[in-house]
């Protein structure tokens, strides 16, 4: 018999890999397999709603780390990762005098993993802060906010100054010393505006001290007025960066 | 129909021509960047947060005030700014200004030069760097005078040569004595070695005499600073539309809009606004004025780059400072005599809680724990 060289059978591999990703439920969740073809590729950008804020092709130069050091897309793994951490921290966390404090403590020690979690959100706050202001020094060295992307630069002023709010809203919820020095520091600095200042800082703080009403109003703008302003900004914001043909170029 | 809205003006939007032979596709080779960016910076945010913890400091306590309270580090610098002028001008008024004016940027800078890649005008890099070294110089110097920094070196000039005199006498001592206009070259000699900004309203002080009496003092036949200056009226008080006295029918709320008892004080408006003011576009406007003179800067982009890059310089010294250099007090010290809150036994956490000490808090029985 000639020994001929026969393609091998199916293995228990490809059986696998069949079961697994070409069945019906999993083809009714993914309605393509991985996208292998440029043409499935970019459909793959413009047909996922998570995805589809991507332009399906980019320049090349764009990719390169140097250009742009993922600084704004850091920013946003920063707010994707503070929600996360945050909604973990609403379960464990009453916005009252006499329980915040408390609830804090009680989540560093009784609660598994509670410490991580509280780490998590503050270090991560802090970086965001960081990324905001090292993302606009970026655009700006860059000469990324001309024409036609002058209002997409002000979108992103008002994103840096929301992200300053957000943190320090946040700053004052733990309760203890650090906090509510800060936030007298701060708001202090909000009433010495010329002719209206004690008027703001009674606004913001709901009171002439930073008591259970400055708790609660903070409690507010951090976990649900401010995430949604700036969730609707930071849309804008990367909607304009693909109407206007990605990233800034030389011409 | 969509109908055409009427340009109003035209925008002259040049847009890049796409090279499509330049182009990759975003599936795989942007998405797979953002997923490994997201996955590295995941496992380096755990590791962080396992190894730091963030502070957790005693309860709140409004009668216990730590010894420095400050922001938190992103408005150090508004903290600092707050030691060097007027509380409204520097908390409000100057942030305000600013934010307006980094939204204006790409409106006063149309040029589409220089445009996507970094530092693209031929000039960027070292006018970058001049108003780097400009700024940070200018605003240490700022911070050190305003500190009188200055009198504690040139009085300790001496002993650096092993004199253990010290030259107290060199802001008192008057080197025009018996000249002819001695009364009008002291205070000038004086301002030279005031101590700081406040020092020109608190310890300046001339004297002139004058035939007639301008300021609000009494008429003793002189001029002087700072008293005569304290208490200057506006132009239109006591006319109906300003008053001296209080309008008793004026609701208390807008008594904060209507000043009704208008005098102004020059010194301190020299000290907390004027000299501030001057200095904030002053040197920013010597700092264009150099670069267009030595030929650096000639177009509104290479301008908007000192500028901006003194406010990014600006806005991390002074968060330093805030940070790192100011002790009890708000003093001006070296980062090592910055006290720690972890160290004063008021703010600390005094004694960590073990878990069997918590009191388990259950809105289900309200007579024990922290309901009781």
């Amino acid at each position: 018999m000639a020994m001929t060289e026969q393609p091998k059978g199916p293995g228990l591999g490809d059986w696998l890999y069949d079961k697994l990703f070409h069945n019906y439920i999993w083809s009714s969740v993914f309605r393509s397999g991985y996208p292998s073809t440029p043409r499935n590729q970019m459909l793959a950008i413009a047909t996922n709603v998570f995805l589809h804020l991507h332009p399906t092709r980019i320049h090349k130069t764009h990719v390169k780390i140097t250009h742009t050091y993922c600084l704004g897309g850091l920013s946003f793994f920063m707010f994707l990762g503070l929600t996360v951490t945050g909604v973990m921290l609403m379960f464990y966390y009453v916005p009252d005098v006499n329980r915040a404090f408390t609830d804090v403590q009680s989540l560093e020690t009784n609660v598994r993993f509670g410490m991580l979690i509280r780490n998590l959100h503050r270090w991560m706050a802090h970086a965001m802060v960081l990324t905001v202001l090292l993302h606009m020094m970026r655009v700006f060295y860059t000469g990324a906010y001309k024409p036609p992307r002058e209002f997409n630069w002000v979108v992103g002023v008002i994103l840096l100054v929301l992200t300053l709010l957000l943190s320090f809203t946040g700053y004052l919820l733990p309760w203890d010393q650090l906090a509510l020095w800060a936030i007298t520091v701060g708001t202090n600095i909000a009433g010495a505006a010329p002719i209206l200042g004690g008027q703001s800082r009674f606004v913001l703080i709901g009171g002439f001290d930073v008591g259970p009403n400055a708790l609660l109003r903070f409690y507010t703008l951090h976990v649900i007025a401010l995430p949604l302003l700036a969730a609707i900004f930071m849309s804008v914001h990367f909607w304009r960066i693909r109407r206007d043909g990605g990233l800034a170029r030389p011409l | 129909m969509a109908v055409a809205a009427p340009a109003a003006r035209a925008r002259e939007t040049v847009r890049q021509k796409r090279e499509r032979d330049q182009e990759l596709l975003v599936w795989p080779d942007l998405v797979f960047v953002e997923f490994i960016c997201a996955v590295l910076f995941t496992i380096t945010f755990v590791v962080l947060a396992t190894f730091f913890d963030a502070p957790l400091l005693n309860k709140a306590n409004p009668n216990v005030t730590p010894n420095p309270s400050k922001a938190p580090w992103y408005f150090m610098n508004l903290q600092e700014l707050l030691l060097h002028m007027d509380k409204g001008l520097a908390g409000v008024i100057v942030p305000t200004i600013l934010l307006i004016g980094l939204m204006a940027i790409p409106y006063v800078d149309r040029d589409n030069e220089g445009q996507g890649s970094w530092f693209g005008t031929i000039n960027s890099v070292r006018i970058t760097v001049f108003s780097f070294f400009w700024s940070s110089i200018w605003i240490s110097w700022l911070i050190l005078w305003d500190n009188g920094s200055h009198v504690l070196v040139y009085q300790h000039l001496p002993q650096l040569w092993g004199s253990n005199t010290r030259l107290q006498w060199l802001g008192d001592k008057n080197p025009f004595a018996g000249w002819p206009v001695e009364g009008a070259l002291k205070p000038i000699w004086d301002f030279i070695f005031l101590r700081n900004r406040l020092a020109i309203r608190d310890t300046w002080s001339w004297s002139l005499p004058v035939p007639f009496q301008p300021g609000s003092g009494p008429h003793d036949g002189r001029l002087d600073w700072p008293q005569d200056f304290t208490r200057i009226p506006l132009p239109l008080n006591g006319t109906w539309l300003w008053h001296w006295a209080q309008p008793g029918w004026m609701p208390g709320w807008m008594l904060h809009v209507y000043w009704y008892k208008s005098t102004f004080s020059l010194p301190a408006i020299t000290a907390e606004w004027a000299v501030p003011i001057l200095a904030m576009l002053g040197l920013p406007a010597l700092m264009i004025i150099i670069l267009r003179k030595i030929g650096w800067a000639h177009t509104m982009r290479d301008a908007i780059i000192a500028l901006f890059t003194g406010f990014i310089v600006v806005y991390f010294a002074l968060t330093i400072v805030g940070a790192a250099f100011r002790g009890k007090g708000q003093q001006l010290v070296p980062p090592y005599r910055v006290p720690n809150l972890n160290d004063d036994p008021a703010i600390q956490r005094q004694v960590p809680l073990s878990p069997s000490q918590f009191v388990v808090v259950d809105a289900r029985t309200p007579g024990s724990g922290i309901y009781g």
